[in-house]
């Protein structure tokens, strides 16, 4: 955690080495939620390179360090939602990229094609507080100050994408406890 | 609940990585973005610098130079450093012991003016500083990148960074910073081109003087771990900030020898802050060498001595750009991995200089 604060110190002064090292840490956790949202590689890239030309010539206006994770979170969802808004065009699984998964892992195909399909068949506001809240491990407090809206939102919107994935997903992998924190 | 996580964590950490793609994407942004290293001659490595080409395309596409270039140029009331305002000790000390040099002058193009307020020159670093006034609320990103520069009428390619911070929405203030300082003259004219992303251009033309109140202390310290023959060539001191100036000779691995640092403690115990920097290399004979130099906060005029240990300091990932005398680029393939594999257990010895030579 030092390391990467005084990375960030660092990049804010103009240093470009510590930002390539910061976007190395960050690129796979950013690209996996930009994909969340295009679900196809091309788009990915497109919203992952955006997002790092965005961060890199604004880095010097994070405010606090230790939010720089949170700040750059912010620039990638606001990239890709930005993005698929001016796309606007239906996106389905190419067979390039169901072979593409298959050749890389091998295993649980069609679970996690499925899981990906559901969760792009949902709205922008639901993926994106299930990847702030599933993904990258955010409590409701968290992403309501993150999203500037109230907690009740939140957990409202927590619970409808998943009752909406549940059900695209026919209750396969979620089940939810009656007595959930949210 | 922790199925729920468990699921939608597992998912989307399945989601493959084109690793490869992304550090090209983050090489060529950073490239094209930050300001160019200065090209030599002969074959040498760009580092870090850099960004996205596709995003710069856009917005610099119709930035097309306007002919008009009879601006009104005038004098306009300062509204206080800049300088003072960046949370760079070196610079916040040289404006307000005022040893930086006041410009206070403004151009006006279509109702959007930028003043370059002032300018800090000497042996450890050169900094310009600007606010730019806009009729009506243009974003964070208006002027783009760093601005153009000219040394006497001709094109200077520079390592630096700019920072911009917005004080109101058609108020920001500026600081471009230019590491790469070897050859400039102690005096010259500046020319200095801003660019907006409407096609709006502001040019200035500023005679600059080097400050001669830096101190360069000779250290020719020399010492060798993991193949890499360092020596720290000497010191600047100066009212501005502190820079400690290197060369190293490796075998061929891929310029493992960028990936130096420095702390440099003073004899109460004080780290240091560390700035920019950046570095020049060239391969001849298979062997690399390469010339550098880091900056750092200044010291107090009753530091005596300074600590200094050199270190690695390496990305998680990643690979460097060569350029050739030419400028064609080619991405070193697997050049970190080499280079972590040589670089993980060089340690260097901590060595004493005195300021008092």
């Amino acid at each position: 955690m030092n390391k990467t604060l005084g990375l960030v110190a660092r990049a804010k002064t103009g240093d470009s080495e510590a930002f390539q090292m910061l976007m190395h840490q960050e690129k796979a956790n950013l690209y996996k939620m930009a994909f969340v949202y295009t679900r196809n590689e091309e788009d990915a890239l497109e919203v992952f390179q955006e997002t790092v030309y965005k961060a890199l010539i604004s880095i010097s206006t994070v405010k606090d360090d230790q939010y720089f994770t949170t700040w750059l979170t912010r620039i990638l969802i606001n990239t890709a939602i930005a993005y698929l808004a001016k796309k606007r065009k239906v996106i389905s699984l190419s067979k390039d990229m169901i072979e593409n998964i298959r050749d890389t892992e091998g295993v649980r195909l069609e679970e996690r094609i499925d899981l990906l399909e559901a969760m792009g068949e949902l709205e922008e506001k639901y993926v994106t507080v299930l990847l702030l809240r599933f993904y990258k491990d955010y409590s409701v407090k968290q992403i309501a100050a993150f999203l500037d809206c109230p907690e009740g939102t939140v957990k409202t919107n927590i619970h409808r994408g998943l009752t909406l994935l549940r059900k695209k997903l026919k209750g396969e992998y979620f089940h939810e406890r009656k007595n959930s924190c949210l | 609940m922790r199925e729920k996580i468990h699921a939608y964590k597992e998912q989307v950490d399945r989601i493959p990585v084109p690793t490869e793609k992304l550090d090209d994407i983050i090489t060529k942004t950073v490239r094209e973005v930050a300001p160019q290293r200065k090209r030599l001659n002969k074959t040498k490595l760009v580092y870090s610098t850099g960004a996205a080409v596709v995003a710069l395309g856009i917005l610099f596409s119709s930035a097309a130079v306007s002919p008009a270039m009879a601006n009104l140029v005038s004098k306009v009331p300062l509204i206080g450093s800049i300088f003072a305002t960046y949370g760079d000790s070196g610079l916040k000390q040289a404006s307000e012991k005022g040893l930086t040099t006041v410009i206070g002058e403004s151009q006006d193009v279509g109702g959007n003016a930028i003043t370059v307020n002032e300018v800090y020159y000497d042996g450890t670093r050169f900094t310009i500083g600007y606010t730019l006034e806009t009729k009506e609320a243009v974003g964070e990103h208006y002027l783009g990148s760093s601005p153009d520069l000219t040394v006497n009428g001709e094109a200077f390619g520079y390592a630096g960074s700019s920072k911009q911070t917005q004080i109101t929405p058609t108020l920001a203030t500026g600081i471009v910073d230019i590491d790469a300082m070897n050859d400039l003259p102690q005096e010259f004219k500046l020319g200095l081109s801003f660019q907006g992303e409407d096609g709006k251009k502001w040019s200035f033309s500023l005679p600059i003087s080097e400050r001669t109140d830096t101190k360069r202390i000779p250290i020719h310290h020399q010492q060798q771990a993991g193949g890499i023959d360092l020596t720290v060539s000497d010191v600047t001191l100066g009212p501005a900030g502190l820079v400690v100036s290197f060369q190293a000779v490796t075998e061929e691995i891929g310029y493992l020898s960028s990936y130096l640092e420095f702390k440099v403690v003073d004899e109460k115990g004080n780290e240091l802050g560390a700035y920019s920097g950046g570095s020049q290399g060239k391969k001849s004979d298979g062997k690399e060498y390469l010339t550098g130099t880091r900056r750092f906060d200044p010291v107090t005029a009753d530091v005596k001595e300074l600590t200094i240990t050199p270190y690695m300091s390496f990305p998680t990932n990643g690979g460097g750009v060569e350029m050739d005398g030419k400028g064609k680029e080619t991405l070193i393939q697997s050049a970190m991995e080499t280079i972590q594999k040589h670089g993980k257990n060089i340690k260097f010895h901590t060595f004493t200089i005195s300021l008092q030579k």
